[in-house]
């Protein structure tokens, strides 16, 4: 088990290479680059400027490939380099942002996890009923509704009957939670639903087909009550592939939902990424992509470890 | 007649496929006495396995349902039984083994807790005595390092050990039935007679009775008292093992019998097979002989009529018009 976990870690390594090479390359390959946009930038305001010095004072004056050699070096010293538009190291914006993200992924993992695997599993209890059927189709409608528009209209009704919007300022967990929260919540349920429609759908699916089961009816041999044949028997093995799912969308919440926090003025990973993308600031793609790819390696290294424990015939080695 | 601990009047399970009915058990009768061994052949579709499953009222429904019939165990009619009542007795009075034990057992629970589970269901053994008691039977069953080996899981037992670990499970709480759906068919023939004379040798002690659903004779023959063939979910014939395999009178136990292979007789004999493949149940008319297609004694009448369960001699019955003719017959078959 050591040895596996090891392996992967090392695996990493030249996975986050390539990774951190093709968002270099990509940077580089789209039309126009910071300093076009800095010295249109000031152009525009009245100043001239020597769009070389520009080029040089950032950096881009030297062969892409030393320059992705230049930041590859820093960075594996823990030096992302600096913002080229905002006055701040990469790693500081990164390490005020992230975790921004990263509130708005958990809280919408847990409101995915707490609607879907109950509902899944009430669903497959009653089975083909109409608790079932209209369960289901929630779900389904949830799934197909664009979150954008669901988003838009929550802000719009409560504030229109009630007066009531969600606070706009960001404001840390650690400084006035309540706010905080207040901010959060309805962005990630919002989140949440969509993930949950899907994995409930999973999770009924997987129920069922475990219950048909020979060692379901085994239990039912045993005398095991029904409940007891679900929750014991049944739940834990049908989790596997249901575990598989959630990591997959872990990867995706880290990535930062960019629409939500682009509609709750939320200051997290994706929101950030969009703008530097739009302006080509090219060290701080670089270094969110690379500290966003890490964190999906580990969480799939996580699921995969979750695997085994869940299931003893899965072996690593 | 005290002795009957199970008393089987008429039972009948249906299946419902597409709007038709599929008759899985017609009209069923049976006893089983206690420490009994009751053996019941039928080849695969006969019915064999959903009368047992109907005994412990676990048939999927829907489609299956059972239509009809009681099914007195000591005395009590188990279809007259709440959900609840029935839980009871699942896994403590009557139990049961299934032919595949790699499927049978869930692969995420340690063998001893499935089988500590079933211990503590149905008895007020502390946690501590019911670990102790696995260990017990697994020793009893011959599985070396039994306290080390309840702590594994299923996939690290072989099919013989799963099988045995099936076994202690069933008989954890001395039942007083255990029901084995061709308990040996899955497994490796070297050690189908070692699970079968283990399980054998503890449900004496234990006085179980057993009901053995199979379509090995070789087993019939050693372990069961009396035997019952099963055709198209209807008994055809039974008896003793002795009356059924010196005397068979219906044409299909006669096949059964001939399609024994024998060492004993020249090559030359070949392997007689019955004619035909099993019935499509959905087809059979319920007012006539289910093997009529397959029987080559077949007349009208066993179009028109199905033949009753007549008695033949002392606890030997037999459902055919012809069964006189087919003893003439089996005499020149095996000359």
């Amino acid at each position: 088990m050591g040895k596996y976990v090891l392996k992967r870690v090392l695996l990493l390594i030249p996975t986050i290479f390539l990774v951190c090479l093709i968002v270099f390359a990509l940077m580089r390959a789209v039309p126009g680059d910071a300093v076009d946009s800095i010295v249109t930038r000031m152009t525009q305001s009245g100043q001239t400027v020597d769009a070389d010095a520009v080029r040089h004072k950032l950096g881009l004056d030297v062969p892409a490939a030393q320059q992705f050699f230049n930041w590859l070096a820093d960075a594996v010293r823990g030096n992302l380099g600096d913002s080229f538009f905002q006055f701040d190291t990469v790693s500081n914006i990164i390490a005020r942002q992230l975790p921004v993200s990263l509130e708005l992924g958990i809280l919408t993992l847990i409101f995915a996890n707490l609607i879907s695997i109950p509902l899944g599993l009430f669903c497959a209890a009653k089975q083909d009923s109409i608790p079932d059927y209209t369960v289901r189709i929630i779900a389904v409608i949830f799934m197909a509704i664009p979150v954008f528009w669901l988003a838009t209209l929550v802000l719009f009704y409560p504030a229109q009957w009630w007066d009531y919007s969600p606070p706009v300022q960001y404001v840390s967990f650690f400084e006035d939670p309540l706010t905080n929260l207040q901010m959060f919540l309805i962005p990630s349920i919002l989140g949440a639903l969509a993930q949950a429609g899907m994995q409930l759908r999973i999770v009924r699916t997987m129920v069922l087909d475990t219950m048909r089961q020979d060692y379901i009816r085994t239990a039912y041999a045993k005398g095991v009550n029904q409940t007891h044949v679900m929750f014991q028997h049944a739940f834990r093995n049908s989790m596997i592939p249901v575990i598989t799912v959630i990591g997959f969308s872990v990867g995706a919440l880290i990535g930062g939902n960019v629409v939500l926090e682009n509609i709750f003025n939320i200051p997290g990973i994706g929101q950030l990424l969009v703008t530097a993308l739009g302006q080509r600031d090219y060290p701080v793609v670089q270094g969110s992509v690379l500290v966003m790819s890490i964190f999906v390696m580990i969480v799939n290294l996580i699921v995969d470890i979750a695997y085994k424990w869940i299931d003893p015939r899965i072996k690593y080695d | 007649m005290s002795d009957v601990i199970l008393d089987i009047r008429h039972l009948r399970t249906s299946f419902f496929q597409n709007g038709t009915e599929v008759r899985a058990v017609d009209d069923m009768s049976y006893q089983v006495r206690q420490g009994e061994c009751v053996a019941i052949i039928g080849e695969s579709g006969s019915g064999k396995s959903v009368s047992a499953m109907s005994i412990f009222r676990l048939i999927p429904y829907p489609p299956g349902i059972i239509r009809g019939g009681e099914i007195l165990f000591k005395g009590h009619d188990l279809m007259k039984l709440s959900y609840e009542e029935m839980e009871k007795i699942r896994g403590s009075e009557i139990s049961m083994i299934f032919q595949e034990p790699s499927t049978a057992l869930n692969p995420v629970i340690p063998i001893g807790k499935q089988i500590v589970e079933n211990i503590l269901l149905h008895s007020s053994m502390s946690k501590q005595e019911a670990w102790q008691r696995a260990e017990l039977l697994l020793a009893k069953l011959d599985i070396p390092n039994p306290a080390a080996r309840l702590k594994e899981y299923p996939h690290q037992f072989s099919g013989g050990m799963q099988q045995r670990a099936m076994i202690a499970m069933a008989m954890s709480c001395q039942p007083s039935l255990l029901i084995a759906d061709e308990p040996t068919t899955a497994l490796d023939v070297t050690v189908q007679a070692q699970v079968l004379e283990q399980l054998n040798e503890l449900r004496q002690e234990y006085g179980t009775a057993l009901i053995i659903i199979t379509h090995n004779l070789g087993i019939v023959a050693r372990y069961a008292d009396s035997v019952k063939i099963v055709y198209g979910g209807k008994i055809v014939e039974e008896g003793s093992v002795r009356d059924i395999f010196n005397h068979p009178h219906h044409p299909y136990t006669i096949g059964l019998i001939n399609a024994v292979p024998r060492l004993d007789l020249p090559r030359s004999h070949g392997l007689r097979t019955i004619e035909g493949e099993p019935p499509d149940m959905s087809k059979i008319a319920p007012d006539s002989c289910a093997f009529k297609q397959r029987c080559r004694y077949a007349t009208e009448e066993c179009g028109s009529r199905r033949p009753p369960l007549t008695e033949v001699g002392e606890g030997h019955s037999c459902a055919c018009f012809h069964m006189n003719q087919a003893q003439e017959g089996a005499k020149e078959v095996v000359m």
